[in-house]
């Protein structure tokens, strides 16, 4: 009994931590969020913003986080098709702010019928340590 | 000396002083710089009523993934460079798939050579190249 109430007790900082998050990034601890700042669009360029954060306060705050030596950032689209998938032009990628980064030139081409995911990884010695998949259009 | 070296010499001293050809001589340009370097894949266009031919070179690529660069030099039946009245456009399109990439940025650098960047080859495959200029759409392949 008492060591389900100390389990339950270190547990619940953490899970409080994910408790709003968008997207759970365990590796870090922390939350993952992408803002649409223009789009998103099928057949024309988008623009996203893609933040890391460890916790929100109730008044919106978040605690924004570097990814640090550690860790590089990937960010790509993908179409997953009926029979086969593939990616498309590279996002332009640049970091704005400290565990912010700005992801432009998305495109997600038309003409196809497909779910278009956005993804981003984090990389640890060039292996994926971490993979988040965002479907954005099922078309 | 004999007469065959005068004739060289007076032979050399003419080809050294020629210089760069005008057309070649614009390594400030993007693009430009590399026009010289022919490859099997670079490419002749012809249009449909004979006003103009055109030649493609590749700085970049083609290849899937990267971006690729490519030089389109537009001459008119006399072989001299021209113009068209408005910016040609390169649309990639795969009819396998019937799908096509991304858009491709134009630029002209001068009169009849116009830069093409950004072009991206998302998968390989058969690639139609569909350029449309001066009212005409040409049309070459490229299978990466």
């Amino acid at each position: 009994m008492l060591k389900s109430f100390l389990i339950f007790i270190l547990m619940f900082p953490f899970s409080q931590a994910f408790a709003n998050c968008e997207i759970e990034v365990a590796e870090l601890n922390a939350c993952a969020e992408v803002k649409w700042v223009d789009g998103p669009y099928v057949g024309q360029y988008s623009k996203a913003e893609l933040a890391f954060f460890t916790e929100q306060t109730a008044d919106g705050e978040k605690d924004y986080i570097d990814l640090g030596q550690e860790y590089d950032l990937k960010t790509f689209v993908w179409m997953i098709m009926e029979h086969h998938q593939h990616g498309g032009r590279p996002i332009t990628l640049s970091q704005t702010a400290k565990g912010i980064y700005s992801l432009d030139k998305i495109f997600f081409m038309g003409g196809m019928k497909g779910q278009w995911q956005l993804r981003f990884q984090l990389l640890k010695n060039q292996q994926v340590a971490h993979e988040s998949i965002i479907t954005v259009f099922d078309l | 000396m004999n007469r065959l070296s005068l004739f060289l010499i007076y032979n050399l001293f003419f080809i050294v002083s020629c210089g760069k050809s005008p057309l070649f001589d614009h390594t400030s340009e993007t693009g430009l710089e590399s026009l010289r370097s022919l490859t099997s894949l670079d490419s002749s266009l012809h249009s449909i009523s004979g006003e103009w031919n055109a030649r493609v070179y590749w700085q970049q690529g083609p290849l899937v993934f990267d971006e690729c660069q490519m030089t389109l030099m537009v001459t008119n039946k006399n072989g001299e460079l021209v113009d068209f009245p408005s910016l040609p456009t390169l649309s990639p399109w795969m009819p396998d798939h019937g799908h096509g990439t991304s858009p491709v940025i134009v630029k002209r650098l001068e009169k009849g050579i116009y830069f093409f960047s950004e072009i991206f080859f998302i998968m390989p495959g058969f690639w139609e190249m569909q350029l449309d200029m001066g009212g005409e759409r040409v049309k070459w392949s490229v299978q990466l």
